[in-house]
């Protein structure tokens, strides 16, 4: 465990403190500028696994309607419907653990960040005493650029967040980027796991922006950046209709927008159907996808027609 | 949303795990055989030296929001005319007379009681005022008989340090890299100089010179008449944390590299450095021909003044970064485990824990047992 800690301090946390304070040199003593670039910087390096992720996950969601068939078509068959479901994705080369995998790789950049952020930042005195041993002193300037002018339009990023005017303000955003963040990236489920999702759903932005309020606002600004940085990523690969969704799904009845998925659940069923007896699957995933977009925007037209009429 | 699954728990983790870090470090004042101090619990007591006998404890509070929360103190208490005075790190200084009863509270910073800049560094008195600094970059001269304040003088940066004081002048060091002479009268600058980094260590003077190091990584030495620089080391790999202590031609400037160096008074010269291993933020104290110095660490160690050569050691294995105190042949140590320990040097440099504070007739340990000696 001690070498782990070890190891996790010297690769990941001490050289992240030591850019953060580097970029606090260049972005002229400003600290939430550098927390912001740095933010910037790491979504950069993560940016090929987080379109990895976002394709794969588009792709998962092309092949709901497939799998929706498959649950129906072999109910009673536990283990053929896991077997089929994993043909399906082998044969439209999508990979579950493709979904899963950049996640994974970037918990520990987030859990270096954390500390990185915290270890940069120090509230207390006793923080400050520690900070010295994690600066290469082969750096220039890194010493000297101690302490770290934490002001930052008027709020102090070394601050735990309820110490700062507008203690909620940050809180607030965070929860909301975050929920936005989730709704963009939601990964396709089953109508059993729909319901868990629209609970973590409210339940994780709310929490996250509850526990914000316990550490720096630093963390808090880096949280926001990212969450935005990360929207608009998936927003250009996946496109923004879940987004949009959220507004438009507003705007409609209530009455409505249930009438009008149980006509499109039902026509999705139809479909998916006829698609299987025709054996029209296409090998090209990307082709797949795009094809299955265009289904989906059919038949919500078809459906909008029919309750016009 | 498993990646927010994870997060989220790990934030409810950090949050469980997480108490701010303020304990702070004051150390023990010494008077007619009774030693004076700030718990980690952010109480004064007064401890009999001799036994560790309790004779009094006062819990002090804050103001305003604050008014039934207790406060960290990293600045040494001053006893003077039978009151003691402290300042916490809630902005709030202190006077209790010598029996522990309550004489007044003055605070720092604006009128607003429930804000108040953070206070770091110790009070001294001088002459008719007593004087501290803030983390709003102001240093406070208060009048001692009416606690009014008579004038504050504004650095560009937070002072965490304490200021010192030598014929009429306060000389005080802050981390906007200067460090600056005052006029005690008139809260006045005399002059100024400029180092390489921020400065957190206490000014030491010493006749006409005046010795500190910074965040630079330099120790310097000033003519303290005229600000300018007589000689400066810059030969350490960390920033200079600990206030330097001088003794004879010796200047002992303990660095956060984890070495102690001996530097000639004055030249700079290095005459011997001690490499502990561990950063150094606890400041030394000398005793006769030795000096004993704390690492972050936990070890204490006793060495030749002249060598530097160790002669004898104790692993307390708990975290130091309180100032040690000595009398006659004895250490007070105050680690962060909220213990106070009264330590004996034998001639041949042996150590050996007389008692450790509280006493078990008192009560038990934050974690419920017995303290352990460890030397």
């Amino acid at each position: 465990m001690g070498f782990i800690s070890v190891f996790f301090n010297v690769v990941l946390v001490n050289p992240m403190i030591n850019i953060l304070i580097m970029l606090y040199v260049f972005c002229f003593k400003n600290f939430g500028v550098a927390i912001i670039v740095f933010t910037f910087i790491v979504r950069g390096a993560l940016t090929p696994l987080s379109v990895r992720q976002s394709k794969q996950f588009k792709a998962m969601a092309s092949l709901q309607p497939k799998l929706k068939s498959l649950q129906e078509k072999f109910k009673n068959d536990r283990s053929k419907i896991s077997s089929e479901t994993m043909k399906l994705y082998r044969d439209n080369g999508v990979s579950p653990l493709g979904c899963l995998g950049p996640t994974f790789l970037q918990m520990p950049v987030f859990f270096a960040l954390f500390w990185a952020l915290r270890g940069t930042l120090p509230s207390t005195p006793e923080n400050l005493t520690k900070l010295s041993g994690k600066l290469y002193f082969w750096l220039p300037g890194v010493y000297q650029a101690i302490p770290i002018n934490d002001n930052f339009l008027g709020l102090s990023l070394g601050k735990i967040t309820t110490d700062n005017p507008l203690p909620y303000l940050l809180p607030l955003l965070v929860g909301i980027s975050t929920f936005f963040m989730q709704k963009s990236s939601s990964p396709p489920s089953s109508s059993q796991q729909e319901s868990t999702q629209r609970m973590l759903l409210w339940m994780m932005p709310g929490m996250l922006g509850y526990f914000t309020l316990f550490f720096e606002t630093g963390l808090a600004l880096y949280w926001i950046v990212s969450n935005v940085i990360g929207i608009i990523i998936q927003g250009f690969v996946v496109g923004w209709s879940p987004i949009l969704s959220i507004f438009s799904r507003s705007k409609s009845k209530p009455n409505n927008e249930i009438e009008s998925t149980q006509v499109d659940t039902q026509n999705l069923n139809e479909e998916e159907n006829s698609d299987e007896v025709s054996g029209n699957d296409s090998k090209d995933s990307g082709r797949s996808d795009r094809n299955s977009v265009k289904r989906i925007r059919r038949r919500a037209q078809r459906s909008k027609n029919r309750r016009d009429k | 949303m498993i990646t927010m699954s994870i997060i989220v728990a790990f934030m409810a983790f950090g949050c469980m795990n997480y108490n701010g870090g303020n304990v702070g470090w004051s150390s023990p004042v010494i008077k007619d055989g009774n030693l004076y101090f700030a718990t980690k619990s952010g109480d004064v007591r007064a401890v009999v030296i001799e036994t560790g006998q309790t004779l009094w404890t006062r819990a002090l509070k804050g103001t305003g929001k604050s008014r039934d929360k207790t406060t960290a103190f990293y600045g040494d208490p001053v006893v003077f005319n039978d009151n003691i005075i402290i300042a916490g790190y809630n902005g709030l200084i202190y006077s209790i007379d010598i029996n522990g009863d309550d004489n007044w509270v003055r605070k720092v910073g604006s009128n607003n009681v429930d804000s108040s800049p953070n206070i770091v560094g110790g009070v001294i008195i001088a002459e008719d005022k007593f004087l501290v600094g803030a983390s709003d970059g102001y240093i406070y001269a208060f009048s001692i008989e009416e606690g009014i304040l008579d004038w504050r003088f504004k650095t560009g940066n937070k002072i965490w340090s304490t200021p010192s004081y030598f014929e009429g002048v306060v000389y005080l060091t802050s981390f906007d890299n200067y460090i600056y002479a005052i006029d005690l009268i008139e809260g006045t600058l005399i002059w100024k100089f400029e180092s390489d980094g921020a400065i957190v260590s206490s000014p030491v003077i010493i006749g006409d010179n005046l010795f500190f190091g910074s965040f630079g990584t330099t120790f310097y030495a000033l003519d303290r008449k005229t600000g300018n620089e007589k000689w400066r080391f810059n030969d350490s790999s960390g920033w200079f944390w600990a206030n330097p202590v001088v003794s004879n031609d010796i200047v002992l400037a303990p660095s956060l590299d984890g070495v102690l160096y001996a530097l000639d008074q004055g030249s700079g010269q290095v005459k011997w450095t001690l490499p502990v291993e561990s950063p150094i933020v606890s400041r030394p104290v000398i005793i006769g021909e030795r000096f004993a110095l704390a690492t972050l660490d936990g070890r204490i160690i006793v060495s030749d003044l002249k060598t530097g050569i160790e002669v004898g050691s104790c692993n307390l294995e708990k975290e130091i970064r309180s100032p040690l105190v000595s009398f006659d042949e004895y250490l007070i140590v105050s680690p962060e485990d909220g213990s106070l320990r009264l330590i004996s040097i034998s001639r041949g440099g042996d150590l050996d824990e007389v008692w450790i504070y509280p006493l078990e007739e008192d009560f038990l340990s934050p974690s419920n047992k017995l303290w352990e000696r460890a030397c």
